[in-house]
């Protein structure tokens, strides 16, 4: 069943080099980290026990995990259906403009924080945001509420500020996605809508947004694992704090565990590697089946 | 097109919904560029300022923060010049760009037009590769790092970025659209298989493969978490690092701080706005892959 043909030697060696790096650079330490995971590492007598999945029931049962796990799911509600909604009804509009060059500059303005990094993105929206010299507050003093809210330094807004901060990276990602995706949709569809006096709401709901269901569900799952690892503009501006409101999974992870419990971090590594691999397989499965239809 | 549909949307509606959108994603810019140029006190001193003196810098030609930021003289950076970091990055970056490059042309090959013992179980595990995030072998890698002794070493930075599952998936299809012909012609005549590679194969991907070169680049620039674990010294740490270590004093000193983030976007934007045709076509084109 196996073809060889003369030159299968020769595809052999040429992807033979990348199939080793990447065994020692990403094969390996995932094989330790699962081996760390089941095993109590002794270090001084070189010892490893089985502990099975004892160091699980010790990570799920810890409350700063599961507070961590409960902040990150609120993360990733605040961020990826707005990420959604903003950019599909943006993309509906922008797919509207008459002159294609609108729509075009309008893109390249949406996907200009994506390139910036999460870092420069956090650090510019913490002086936005600054309870006392940012522009938001000033503006909002001006307007003349004095006790405006201390954002990123309160315990009850850090989390939303801060998944402003994800929202405004990621949203033109999904725009240029969109865009296109509404672009290649036949004109015919919406032509005979009209005909049949369908309003324009009606033909979005009913004609667009179905005929976008891979792309939204590609979007959904892109958005949702990037949202769950919510790590860089976090840790440069509130660092998980403050007392813990915007402690993702991985702040968690680097914060507490990291230097304290080698064994429970690759514990906490092997659980999110599997969750979001499950995520991923089964968006991959999910389009796969759709090319079929 | 979508044009029909939304000439019936309601017209200002819209057309104000999209331009308050537009202002909140320049608006980090606006506020960039207008504080890097502003001494201390001009951004501390709000109280006693109109609303338009409050916004615009005094001069616009005042590039002290600027000065600070690059010299090291600003008590944030103690002593360690930006430039050190722009150095690091650029090194980190490009270097690993290389084998990158290597890896996902040669592997993109094999892939695309071979048959080999082997090739769907080395298939599935790339594809099972770029499903999982970088996050997830960081720690064990860092030990496994730790142990060989490149902590703080150019090396043990680069090393997860010198190869890429993305690349080589994006370098395969491209390459899979190639008629055979072209190949076998050329091994008609005598020729080698790496020449086939690098003077048939190689000139005809080439949108592609700057496509995938611009969006590596990007991506390995903009990378945190890695180079936050791998490095101590301050000497060594990559663009991403510095700033953001820069930013965690108990003091915000935002004139450096936003001079040193314009330092660190411009190559990012530069590029982006040099190669957005392919950046975007490639990222549309996977959407409608989907």
């Amino acid at each position: 069943m196996l073809k060889h043909d003369r030159y299968a030697r020769v595809g052999f060696l040429f992807v033979f080099p990348s199939v080793v790096f990447f065994g020692l650079v990403f094969f390996y330490p995932l094989a330790l980290a699962f081996w760390n995971a089941f095993h109590n590492i002794n270090i001084l007598q070189g010892t490893s026990e089985w502990v099975g999945i004892g160091k699980f029931v010790k990570v799920l049962g810890h409350s700063g995990f599961q507070r961590s796990v409960l902040v990150t799911c609120g993360y990733v509600l605040m961020v990826v259906p707005a990420l959604l909604v903003f950019s599909l009804v943006l993309s509906a509009i922008i797919v509207g403009f008459r002159e294609k060059f609108f729509g075009d500059v309008a893109t390249t303005i949406f996907f200009l924080p994506v390139v910036t990094s999460l870092v420069s993105a956090g650090i510019i929206w913490q002086w936005i945001f600054d309870p006392t010299l940012g522009v938001v507050n000033n503006v909002l003093n001006a307007l003349g509420l004095q006790d405006a809210p201390t954002w990123l330094q309160s315990p009850s807004m850090a989390l939303p500020t801060v998944a402003v901060i994800g929202f405004w990276v990621r949203l033109g990602f999904d725009v240029v996605i969109f865009v296109t995706a509404m672009n290649s949709i036949p004109a015919s569809y919406y032509e005979a809508a009209d005909i049949d006096g369908a309003s324009a709401l009606q033909q979005f709901f009913r004609i667009t947004l179905p005929l976008l269901n891979p792309q939204i569900v590609m979007v959904s799952t892109i958005e949702f694992i990037f949202a769950f690892k919510a790590f860089d503009q976090i840790f440069v501006t509130t660092r998980g704090g403050p007392s813990g409101a915007t402690k993702t999974v991985l702040v968690f992870l680097l914060k507490d565990v990291f230097n304290n419990d080698y064994g429970a971090a690759c514990a906490i590594t092997v659980l999110l590697l599997c969750f979001l691999f499950t995520i991923s397989f089964l968006q991959w499965k999910f389009l796969s089946t759709k090319v079929e239809q | 097109m979508g044009r029909v549909l939304v000439r019936r949307f309601p017209w200002l509606g819209s057309r104000l919904f999209l331009l308050v959108m537009l202002a909140f994603m320049l608006l980090p810019f606006f506020m960039m560029l207008v504080t890097a140029f502003k001494s201390a006190p001009e951004i501390n001193d709000v109280a006693s300022r109109g609303l338009v003196r409050r916004t615009l810098p005094d001069d616009w030609r005042n590039l002290e923060n600027f000065r600070a930021v690059v010299t090291g003289t600003s008590p944030m950076l103690h002593g360690v010049s930006f430039l050190v970091f722009i150095k690091n990055s650029l090194i980190i970056t490009l270097a690993s760009l290389i084998p990158a490059v290597i890896f996902a042309v040669t592997a993109g090959y094999g892939f695309a037009k071979f048959t080999f013992p082997g090739k769907h179980v080395f298939f599935f595990l790339l594809l099972g590769l770029l499903m999982v995030p970088i996050e997830s072998i960081s720690i064990p890698l860092y030990l496994v790092i730790a142990r060989l002794g490149l902590v703080d070493t150019y090396l043990g930075i680069m090393l997860p970025f010198m190869i890429s599952a993305f690349g080589m998936f994006m370098i395969k299809q491209a390459i899979e659209g190639i008629p055979q012909d072209y190949i076998e012609a050329a091994r008609v005549d005598g020729c080698g298989e790496f020449w086939i590679l690098f003077n048939v194969i190689l000139p005809m991907i080439r949108p592609t493969l700057v496509t995938f070169i611009v969006i590596k680049f990007l991506w390995t620039w903009n990378e945190y978490f890695w180079p936050y674990l791998v490095t101590n010294q301050d000497q060594m740490k990559p663009i991403t690092v510095g700033l953001a270590k820069f930013s965690n004093e108990l003091f915000q000193d935002y004139g450096p701080l936003t001079a040193s983030v314009i330092l660190t976007i411009i190559p990012t934007l530069a590029i982006f706005i040099f190669s957005r045709r392919f950046i975007v076509r490639s990222i549309a084109i996977s959407g409608l892959k989907a």
